[in-house]
């Protein structure tokens, strides 16, 4: 017999070395953890407890269930690596933990699955609206939109240059050719329609860093005809903003097909908005203004008046519409609307 | 005479973009003063009335209207 004896088995920690003389896995155990199993745990930091007495090259990989993402890992070739466990949201979720231990060309594994229970009705996170995520299918009539990026959490839309009109101030006439993103309204994977009773809601936070480049007034909300240039066929409700041009102020509120109310405050940050509607009619969007320090600047409210508007049972869209607040004054290349944007919806029954 | 109350509560200060009785553009920061005409005076407002008569209504039964609505937007503004 020749060449290196190990003094030890790194299986069995034996001295001697392995049985036979031939390869074995590198050890490895997870604290509290076994290859396969399932386990409930909160949202929130988690951390594991490697025990590796081979001193093999560990890896730990995190990934969740609903999207295949991974989740960031601190210290993922150490023994006590640690990530922070997605929230459950109204549906839950589950990670899938794989910790792997590798040397001599072998590896040893213990892979497990840590399941993150649902929130039920609170603490209910909303959907953060990328314009650029690829779900998301703009319809812009007239070709305002030049560009539009997303980084940082906020949509930036670039416009081209066009001029003033009534079409695309959501508030005035009878059309809106204004450009306006639109997907399906998913609840939990069930398609929301117009029958259906749903509540949207909505967090919008403009950007008002520097003055606004130019009479910007914008609308999200539901729709069940989001491509209409007809405003009133549009049928939408939600949350309105408005930032004039050259000011820094934010005006925010409720809108229903062609109108707006929105309150004005310069301390206005952020708002959130709660939408009712279903019954093939639109209820009355309302909503909170809140300063930085979440001190709310303004509540207020809008009565659609719009019963048995139609649809049919026809699919919800939720539609994010781009437009101008006056009609002489439309906007030249380079403008730019900021601003951040979430939303979730939910729906009922037994009513 | 007819009568009118105000929701004054319901009184706010806010940007309306909507549209007026004709159908034309309202687009203005604004006080909003909620008139509510019950349901038994609207057959004498609607006898006060007459929309081709640019002397109706009649003064007296005009200023029950303009003072509400204007005690109303009054007591928003002053901050009653």
């Amino acid at each position: 017999m020749s060449g290196i004896v190990p003094a030890f088995d790194p299986a069995t920690g034996a001295p001697g070395g392995p049985a036979g003389g031939g390869s074995t896995a590198p050890g490895l155990t997870v604290a509290n953890r076994t290859n396969g199993g399932g386990y409930t745990v909160t949202a929130g930091a988690r951390s594991l407890s490697i025990s590796n007495p081979d001193a093999a090259t560990l890896s730990t990989t995190v990934t969740k269930a609903s999207n295949n993402s991974t989740v960031t890992v601190t210290g993922n070739t150490s023994t006590t690596p640690s990530w922070t466990a997605p929230g459950g949201g109204t549906d839950g979720e589950s990670v899938q933990v794989k910790v792997t231990a590798t040397k001599g060309g072998l590896t040893t594994t213990v892979a497990f699955t840590e399941r993150v229970i649902a929130t039920g009705l609170q603490d209910i996170a909303l959907d953060e609206i990328d314009l650029t995520d690829g779900t998301w299918t703009l319809s812009d009539p007239d070709g305002l939109v030049d560009t539009v990026t997303f980084a940082s959490g906020e949509n930036t839309v670039t416009f081209n240059t066009v001029s003033g009109s009534s079409n695309y101030n959501i508030a005035s006439g009878t059309n809106f050719r204004g450009p306006r993103w639109y997907k399906l309204l998913s609840i939990s994977g069930q398609q929301a329609t117009t029958a259906m009773p749903i509540v949207l809601v909505t967090r919008i936070e403009p950007d008002k860093s520097s003055g606004s480049d130019f009479n910007q007034r914008h609308v999200i909300g539901t729709s069940f005809d989001p491509t209409a240039t007809v405003t009133n066929t549009i049928n939408g409700a939600g949350a309105g903003w408005q930032i004039n041009s050259g000011s820094t102020t934010i005006q925010m509120g409720a809108w229903t097909r062609s109108a707006v109310n929105l309150t004005t405050n310069s301390l206005n940050q952020r708002q959130v908005m709660a939408s009712l509607r279903g019954f093939e009619s639109l209820g009355s969007p309302s909503f909170l203004n809140l300063r930085s320090n979440d001190v709310c600047v303004g509540t207020g409210a809008r009565n659609s008046n719009a019963t048995a508007i139609g649809g049919a049972g026809a699919n919800l869209y939720v539609m994010v519409a781009l437009g101008t607040a006056t009609n002489t004054a439309g906007t030249t290349a380079g403008d730019q609307a900021i601003f951040r944007a979430s939303f979730v919806a939910s729906s009922y029954t037994g009513i | 005479m007819p009568t009118v109350h105000i929701d004054q509560s319901q009184v706010v200060f806010e940007q309306v973009a909507t549209k007026d009785t004709d159908g034309s553009d309202v687009d203005t920061l604004a006080f909003v003063v909620p008139v509510i005409i019950p349901l038994d005076q609207v057959p004498a407002w609607e006898a006060a009335y007459d929309p081709s008569s640019s002397s109706s209504p009649l003064a007296p039964d005009s200023r029950i209207i303009a003072r509400a609505v204007l005690d109303g937007m009054k007591a928003a503004a002053e901050g009653d």
